[in-house]
């Protein structure tokens, strides 16, 4: 059994939503980060912090999929992933300045999702 | 001048989430599954140039012509193979992520279909 930390994310100065607290277990144990070019900054310090597993979504699926997702971080222009990960449960960290829009708006609340995330809206809870 | 050029692969089971209300979502054929589910994907394709207004899209039967861009859309297109198409005719992105484009007709997505972006 594995020990993992609680952090904290707020909303950064021009973002939406949250705080969330993001407790990984060993079954829900990967920070997936789903943006271009690898591990994100932000998904890494909260790897960091937590003790979970930074785990790449673009280049693959995590053993488990959603279910197995302590949270995702996405770099969302507002429509697809801001939407898909929180419908499927999963706490949903974008780095862009966004609020919930596009058709799955419905699915997006203030205690699944959290936006304007850099590292330093990242803390120990 | 030529920008992309793909054919589609795949339509998503729930991609039709977003088609109904005149979005298309688009991934390239190396997105996680999970979001395959959601999105048109496309056979990924060296990107050579970015996307601006007036760019021309050729859709499966449709033209498109680019209105508007959001400040992450090109990123995001050249990151991830993703691109998020609204047939809304705006002048300016609602969204970072958005590529606004008027049309001379909704397009019918199939697999097999031609994506061609030129400028």
């Amino acid at each position: 059994m594995a020990e993992y930390k609680k952090v904290k994310v707020e909303a950064g100065k021009s973002g939406w939503g949250g705080p969330l607290e993001i407790q990984p277990t060993d079954e829900r144990k990967y920070i997936v980060c789903i943006t271009g070019g690898g591990i994100h900054p932000v998904a890494q310090k909260i790897a960091d912090l937590t003790g979970a597993e930074a785990f790449d979504g673009f280049k693959s699926s995590p053993e488990g999929s959603f279910k197995a997702m302590a949270c995702a971080v996405i770099d969302c222009g507002g429509t697809a992933r801001i939407g898909v990960y929180p419908m499927k449960g999963v706490p949903t960290i974008d780095i862009h300045d966004t609020t919930p829009a596009g058709p799955l708006a419905q699915f997006i609340k203030e205690e699944n999702f959290v936006s304007g995330v850099s590292e330093d809206q990242v803390t120990e809870a | 001048m030529h920008i992309y050029s793909s054919e589609i692969v795949r339509i998503g089971d729930q991609a039709s989430l977003f088609l109904d209300e005149g979005i298309v979502v688009f991934f390239g054929d190396n997105a996680p599954e999970e979001l395959q589910d959601f999105a048109v994907i496309h056979k990924l394709n060296e990107i050579s140039e970015e996307i601006i207004v007036g760019s021309k899209i050729l859709l499966s039967d449709a033209n498109l012509e680019v209105t508007a861009v959001g400040p992450v859309a090109n990123e995001n297109f050249k990151n991830l193979g993703h691109l998020v198409l609204k047939l809304d005719s705006a002048t300016e992105a609602a969204l970072p992520g958005d590529v606004s484009c008027k049309y001379d007709k909704k397009p019918v997505i199939e697999i097999g279909d031609r994506l061609e972006i030129t400028q």
